[in-house]
């Protein structure tokens, strides 16, 4: 065959296609040539003239079919084989085709196997045009026509679809097995029999199918079948005309049972009509629209009340009318123009929900409705919207709005009443708003009361009273009535009005009940009795004399002022206690007595500079004050005396002035009488006035006889020439001076130093003293002046003159001093008796060193009269008489004693100061204030800065700078020189030895150093302080980003301990609606809605209180009256002892939210009322549904007893299985509705117990009766569920197995086996009966999926089953192959409890 | 079937509000020789009358009653809450039966707890629940 080129024809128009073909072509060894024709005309033209061997069709070929090319080729070539490539096969066609001589076919998917197949095909025609050639032989073409026959008879058989072959309009000539399946007939019936015997002749579709085949050649349609047993059913029936090979003839037809879509479309238009019978029977007026305003649906009380109200309403208000159409309006106070708003915001989902009450008033009645819009969840954007009746409920507002009014009006009766009152009467809600206020309003506040009302109380109180008057209302509030209370209000005129307050608070009507008097009278004389009081205390308070009253026999201090506690020095509060209490020690100086006196007598005591004696602190020691006081009664109204007043005036410093003068002039009289020197006053005449005892004894006068002589008698006369008494001048106030004689009585005289002075009274004092030993003496002071030179030379040092046995000769009286000594004790003692051990032995070898006339100076030590030791300087000299022999020493002896132990003091002292330096723990050093030279430095400073002792000795201030800073230092350093004793303190940066630099802290003292001026540096390393305080930044930079971030995103609040808002940030403004300024300082209150119970909020603030944090919802009450919820936070601060201070409360708005849950709820409530009233309708409906069917089952049974023929008793059982099919139905509606609307119930149940008892009850089903049951229930473990829907699961389970049993075969069996443990139980309902093919295994629980139509079933048990078994939180499984039986393992929860 | 047969009871009450399950209640007790006299009753208040009418004459008392329970003005519960007043030696004699096409478990319940009932049975009746009772 290779050998010869194949010449194939292609129909093709597609290019693409021709080049798949021709790839695969050349892909296989096949030798060819091609042609490719596109049209009906080329195709023709190319069969004689090519003359292929093979052709290819492409099936889906569109301008010419391919039965037509087929049947071309059958008229042409009918040798040539013909290749169909297409895309899919279509059996109809396929059929035709075949019947034309269709070759073979080829996918265009399996396009691969076109040249096998094509090799195959050639091989067979040439094969067939051999055979046709040589024998042309009637039985080979007989074998090929049975041969292409069971092709397609297989074909046919297998069909699911009952394919028929008839004569056209005659025989039945073939039929497969769904044929007799569906008509119930065998094959042989059927072939002998015609199409009327299957087609109900009656049928009116029947002509037009006909009709329509005649014309065509092929028809398809629905028609009214018939069975066997006459019982018809609808099918649909596709017809064909075709030709068979022998010319004849005949008709193909197809046809398929619709009874099973007939009736689960029959179902499904009950189900819905069901529905909508319930929709219709709801009052309410429901209808759905989507979104372009199309009503879709509406119920029966829609068009109901359409109709009565709108007339010709359903094309405007029915089904396919717009309800916008109907709502538009351009009035924007029209409800329709509301309602079409409302509807719209649905629809495009702004809201999920609208709710309007609008009136429709009928001719007849008022009438109000509530329109409700609701998104119905669907494919596509749709509306739910219900109108409802609430005339009455609105009828009922109405009449107890006209009853509130008949209640109003007795009540403005009362507010008349109320408004003659000139106080205020009013009342106030729980947030302090007037409810209600008389007249008198007006007259105090300036207000009228309609001003008033609705307003907060609070906002007309004066500013500084706020917190006065929220206590109070606090108080009030606790319930306890507040009798008087007081606070000021601002008049409208903006004048304040003191207003006296009683107030109650009405638990009962949330209400204060209040009334306010006008308090300004009261003010004005409290005011007034003030000013009077202040004028008395004023006057009390300053006067310049201690004052006060005592009380009482016991005289206990009621007033005292200021001075009078000056007095007796206590500072203490002395009111309240009795004098004797305060001041004891008077008691013993009989000042009580006064008291008790002027108490008993009511006689005034007064006292001149009477002597008192304090004890000022307590500790017995008593302190003279001199006293002008009076105490006088205190008599009450009746005249009784209560009391005594004291004023005391504290005249000690003048008495003892005074005193002190008498003293002083005694004692200048008695010096004067007692003096060692003759005193004598003289008047201006000269003549004595007045002298001296002594002044008599020296001139031997008595005093009676001086006192007659004039001064010119006690002086010579000679004497008085030659030296005049000078009394001018005297006269001119000098002091005279001068030696004289005086003549005594007897004549004698004495050398007298006169001294006289004119005193102030022009009188003259004369003092004369006796020089006559003096004159004496002087004489004896000469005498030994050069013996003593030297000692008066050195008078103002100790002198201690010794002789050659170290006796002491003489001692100066400085020397007595230094020594304690008096001169006597000391003249004629040994030196070295004034001298301890240590002192003897110097002395003694000083003394050896005198001898032989070495003269020393030394500090040398005596020890006193009293033992001290006294350290001296001595200068000592030995004395060498003319003959150069020692005759003793003198000595110049300085005390020196205090030097030594200020030199010690101060030894000690800077061992101390050097100690405190050197140890000190912070580095010290002192510098030169003009060379910056280091002049000290303490341990610590050489620790710190590394360098040595000797290093820092030999640097300046300069080297530990860093060289930057040396400048600045330079000038510092000249600026803080100026005021050298200031310090300077600051802040520097100082350079160790090894190169790191440090800050330090630096304080600098000018002083002196070792008589230098000199600076004392004292340097504090700050490094780690830096640090700190470098972290701290960092730390408070942290904080404020917290802060803020917080800030932006929560409302954030500080409340004191009492709940005032000490901080608000702007979010708290922004949603409380107030300002900062209005929050702060506010209570918290000021947000309150009151909208929480008491409880709530004690709850919450026992919380903070004890210091735990407290999280919740709070709905607050904006500024403008609105309300929002906040998610709330309050976190305590904390002191130091635990105890909170302030309170942190962090809230965030969850108002959205909140208002959507509480509208879910709502939603909620109403959805349950729903369900149940629901349930009850359904529970209803299918009761009264079922009533009837027990009757109908009633009168069936007598039938069947009763009746004979045989039509009649089959009529009969049809009757009953429908019946028991649509009550089979009610009762799985019923359960389904149950299941979904009841809870759960709970219970033991005893799970053998409750399986033999469904077996038992199930047992009498007919098709039970050959069915072997095999029970085995482990129950390990009590099971518990809800009973009723076990019961559903197994009868649904059980009744199926029953019913999809083999019916012909015996030996069927269901196994129910099971075990529970604590956790769960798993049961398994086996059977051997008729299987579900694994397809199915998920389709079954689908809501009225039925496999077969064979049995009664609505589809509905094994969806309640899953659905149950879901309830009941458990799990179910099937295993089942068709025709070997089926298991259902369920797996339901241990309830336990 | 013979015709002669002895009726089982002598006279069974129905008290039922739907006529045609009267109907059939009562043609299946006649049909099956359980009753030979059938008092039918199609409202309960006038059963429970007849009921108290004749406590004292046992011999026209009902051996066996079925009721319904659904019926207007006076159900088959509040039937028997009435029936539980009766003499002791009426409730001896007669026996009830509730026969109701109800299938509301909580019906259900109800009846089988009321110690005046012997038994539920759920509509339609036949001979066989007939046949279940005996006397005695």
């Amino acid at each position: 065959m290779t050998l010869m080129k194949t010449k194939i024809l292609i129909i093709e128009h597609d290019t693409n296609d021709i080049e798949l073909i021709q790839n695969e072509l050349k892909k296989g060894d096949v030798n060819y040539t091609a042609h490719t024709v596109g049209t009906k005309k080329e195709y023709e033209k190319a069969l004689p003239i090519f003359q292929p061997d093979i052709i290819l069709f492409n099936y889906t070929f569109p301008t010419f079919d391919g039965l037509t090319a087929l049947k071309i080729r059958e008229n042409l070539v009918p040798e040539i084989p013909f290749i169909f490539i297409s895309e899919s096969i279509d059996k109809e066609n396929t059929d035709a085709f075949m019947k034309n001589g269709l070759t073979t076919f080829i996918l265009k998917k399996r396009l691969f196997s076109l040249i096998d197949k094509m090799k195959r095909t050639l091989h067979e025609a040439e094969l067939a045009k051999l055979n046709k050639l040589l024998k042309q032989s009637e039985v080979k073409r007989t074998e090929e026509l049975a041969q292409n026959e069971s092709n397609y008879k297989s074909l046919i058989e297998s069909s699911m679809d009952a394919i028929l072959l008839t004569v056209t309009d005659g025989q039945i000539l073939m039929a497969n097995a769904a044929a007799c399946e569906i008509f119930k007939m065998t094959q042989d019936e059927i072939c002998s029999s015609t199409r009327l015997d299957i087609v109900d002749g009656k049928d009116p579709r029947l002509q037009i199918l006909l009709d329509e085949r005649d014309h065509t050649g092929r028809a398809k349609g629905e028609l009214t079948l018939k069975r066997k047993d006459g019982s018809k059913f609808p099918g649909e029936v596709t017809s064909i005309v075709y030709t068979d090979p022998y010319g004849q003839e005949k008709t193909s037809m197809t046809i398929k049972d619709l009874t099973e879509q007939k009736q689960a479309e029959q179902s499904l238009k009950a189900s819905e009509a069901f529905s909508r019978g319930i929709l219709d029977s709801l009052a309410s007026h429901i209808a759905v629209i989507n979104s372009e305003g199309t009503i879709l649906k509406v119920n029966k009380s829609w068009n109901t009340f359409a109709q009565n109200n709108g007339g010709n309403s359903t094309d405007k208000f029915g089904e396919g009318a717009n309800y916008f159409d109907v709502c538009d309006s351009k009035n924007t106070e029209d409800v329709s123009f509301k309602a079409l708003k409302g509807i719209k915001d649905v629809l495009n989902g702004f809201t999920n929900e609208f709710y309007l009450e609008y009136p429709c008033p009928s001719p007849e009645t008022e009438r109000w409705f509530y329109m409700k819009v609701n998104k119905f969840e669907s494919f596509e954007t749709m509306v739910l919207i219900e109108h409802h009746d609430i005339s009455e409920r609105k009828m009922a507002e109405q009449k107890l709005s006209i009853t509130t009014n008949a209640l109003q009006r007795t009540l403005n009766d009362l507010n008349n009443i109320l408004d003659s009152s000139l106080d205020v009467i009013c009342c106030f809600d729980e947030e302090g708003r007037f409810v209600s206020v008389n007249a008198a309003s007006e007259y105090i506040w300036g207000y009228k009361s309609h001003e008033l009302i609705g307003k907060k109380y609070m906002d007309f109180v004066f500013h500084e009273d706020a917190e006065k008057t929220i206590n109070a209302a606090a108080i009030i509030r606790s319930g306890e009535p507040v009798t008087i209370f007081e606070n000021r209000y601002v008049h409208k005129d903006g004048s304040i009005v003191p207003v006296l307050w009683s107030s109650k608070w009405d638990e009962k009507d949330q209400l204060f009940y209040s009334l306010a008097k006008n308090a300004t009278e009261k003010k004005k004389l409290e005011k007034a009795f003030e000013f009077e009081r202040k004028r008395f205390y004023d006057l009390y308070t300053q006067a310049p004399s201690c004052m006060g009253i005592l009380k009482g026999p016991n005289h206990v201090y009621e007033l005292a002022n200021d001075l009078y506690l000056q007095l007796i020095d206590k500072k203490k509060d002395i009111i309240g206690k009795t004098v004797k209490e305060i001041l004891p020690e008077l008691e013993a100086q009989g000042i009580f007595k006064f008291l008790d006196t002027v108490y008993k007598t009511g006689e005034t005591f007064s006292a001149n500079e009477m002597l008192v004696k304090f004890d000022f602190h307590g500790n017995g020691k008593l302190v003279d004050t001199y006293l002008n006081f009076i105490y006088q009664a205190h008599r009450d109204d009746d005249g009784d005396i209560d009391g005594i007043l004291f004023f005391a005036n504290d005249v000690t410093e003048q008495v003892l002035s005074r005193q002190k003068i008498e003293e002083s002039v005694l004692r200048y009289t008695s010096l004067i009488e007692q003096a060692g020197d003759a005193i004598c006053f003289i008047d201006s005449s000269m003549n004595i006035i007045e002298v001296n005892r002594y002044a008599c004894e020296k001139l031997g006068y008595s005093k009676t006889e001086i006192l007659q002589l004039s001064l010119d008698d006690f002086f010579l006369e000679e004497d008085l020439k030659a030296n005049p008494l000078k009394i001018y001048l005297l006269k001119e106030g000098k002091t005279l001076r001068g030696e004289r004689r005086i003549k005594r009585k007897n004549g004698s005289l004495i050398e007298v130093d006169l001294s006289a002075k004119m005193l102030n009274d022009g009188t003259f004092l004369i003092f004369i003293r006796d020089i006559s030993e003096q004159k004496k003496a002087q004489q004896a002071v000469v005498e030994s002046e050069k013996k003593y030179r030297q000692i008066v030379e050195t008078a103002q040092e100790g002198i201690w003159l010794i002789d050659q046995n170290h006796q002491t000769t003489f001692v100066n009286n400085k020397m007595c001093e230094i020594l304690e000594y008096a001169q006597e004790e000391m003249m004629g003692k040994d030196i070295y008796s004034f001298m301890d051990q240590e002192g003897k032995k110097i002395a003694t070898k000083l003394m050896k060193r005198k001898k032989e006339g070495q003269p020393d100076q030394r500090h040398f030590k005596y020890i006193s009269k009293s033992g001290k030791e006294i350290w001296t300087n001595v200068v000592a000299n030995p004395l060498f008489d003319e003959t150069g022999i020692y005759k003793g020493s003198l000595a110049m002896v300085t005390d020196i004693t205090e030097i030594k132990k200020a030199q010690q003091t101060l030894k000690e002292k800077e061992k101390k100061y050097r100690y405190l330096f050197d140890n000190n723990p912070m580095p010290m050093w002192v510098i030169d204030i003009v060379t910056f030279k280091f002049l000290d430095v303490n341990k610590m400073t050489i620790l710190q800065y590394g360098f040595s002792r000797e290093e820092f000795l030999s640097m300046t201030a300069l080297d530990i700078r860093p060289e930057k800073d040396k400048d600045d230092f330079k000038k510092l350093s000249d600026l803080s020189g100026i005021n050298a004793s200031n310090f300077n303190r600051g802040i520097w940066n100082h350079k160790k030895k090894n190169g790191t630099v440090i800050p330090v802290e630096i304080i600098a003292h000018e002083i002196i150093y070792e008589g230098v001026p000199a600076r004392f540096i004292l340097s504090n390393d700050i490094t780690d302080r830096r640090k700190t305080e470098l972290n701290l930044k960092k730390r408070n930079k942290e904080l404020a980003d917290y802060k803020y971030a917080l800030d932006e995103t929560s409302i954030i609040g500080i409340t004191d301990r009492k709940g005032r808002i000490l901080h608000a940030n702007d979010n708290f403004c922004k949603i409380s609606k107030y300002s900062k300024d209005e929050l702060i300082g506010q209570d918290h209150r000021i947000i309150s809605s009151g909208y929480h119970s008491a409880a709530y909020i004690r709850k919450l603030w026992e919380t903070i209180s004890s210091g735990k944090i407290w999280k919740g919802e709070l709905k607050n009450k904006a500024k403008d009256g609105t309300f929002y919820w906040v998610d709330t936070t309050i976190t305590p601060f904390l002191d130091e002892h635990g105890n909170p201070f302030q309170y942190l409360a962090s809230r965030f708005d969850i108002t959205a939210s909140k208002k959507a849950e509480l509208n879910l709820e709502k939603r909620n409530i109403e959805l349950i009322k729903t369900n149940t009233e629901l349930d009850r309708f359904v529970y209803s409906v299918s009761h009264d549904l079922r009533s009837p069917l027990t009757s109908i089952l009633g009168l069936i049974s007598f039938i069947e007893e009763e009746s004979k023929e045989t039509d009649t008793l089959e009529h009969v059982t049809m009757i009953r299985i429908s019946i028991n099919r649509l009550d089979e139905f009610i009762k799985n509606i019923l359960s389904y509705s149950r299941n979904n609307r009841t809870g759960l119930e709970v219970d033991k149940i005893p799970l053998q117990k409750t399986i033999i008892d469904i077996v038992d009850s199930l047992h009498s089903m007919k098709e039970a009766k050959e069915i072997h049951f095999e029970i085995d229930i482990r129950e390990h473990n009590p099971f518990y569920s809800d009973s009723l829907r076990f019961n559903t699961i197994l009868v649904n389970l059980i009744s199926n197995a029953i019913k999809y049993h083999k019916k012909e075969e015996s030996g069927g069996y269901i196994k129910i086996t099971g075990q529970s443990d604590p956790e769960k139980l798993v049961l398994t309902i086996s059977d051997n009966g008729i299987g579900i093919a694994p397809a199915y295994h998920q389709k079954i629980f689908e809501m009225f999926f039925r496999l077969s139509g064979k049995t009664d079933g609505s589809g509905i048990g094994l969806y309640i089953v899953k659905d149950t078994v879901e309830i009941l939180q458990g799990s179910i499984e099937i295993q089942s192959e068709e025709g070997t039986g089926t298991s259902f393992i369920i797996t339901l929860k241990n309830l336990k409890p | 079937m013979i015709t002669d047969q002895q009726p089982k009871f002598e006279t069974v009450m129905i008290i039922d509000d739907n006529t045609v399950d009267l109907y059939i209640t009562s043609r299946l007790i006649s049909k099956n020789y359980f009753g030979k006299k059938v008092l039918e009753y199609s409202d309960a208040k006038e059963a429970l009358k007849y009921l108290q009418d004749n406590q004292e004459n046992i011999s026209v008392l009902p051996q066996i009653i079925f009721i319904d329970i659904y019926m207007p003005l006076m159900s088959g519960f509040e039937f028997l809450e009435a029936y539980d007043k009766l003499p002791l030696t009426l409730k001896d004699y007669c026996k009830v039966y509730i026969i109701s096409s109800t299938i509301d478990d909580n019906d259900i319940a109800r009846a089988r707890r009321d110690k005046n009932v012997v038994s539920f049975q759920v509509k339609p009746i036949n001979k066989e629940f007939l046949a279940r009772i005996n006397v005695d």
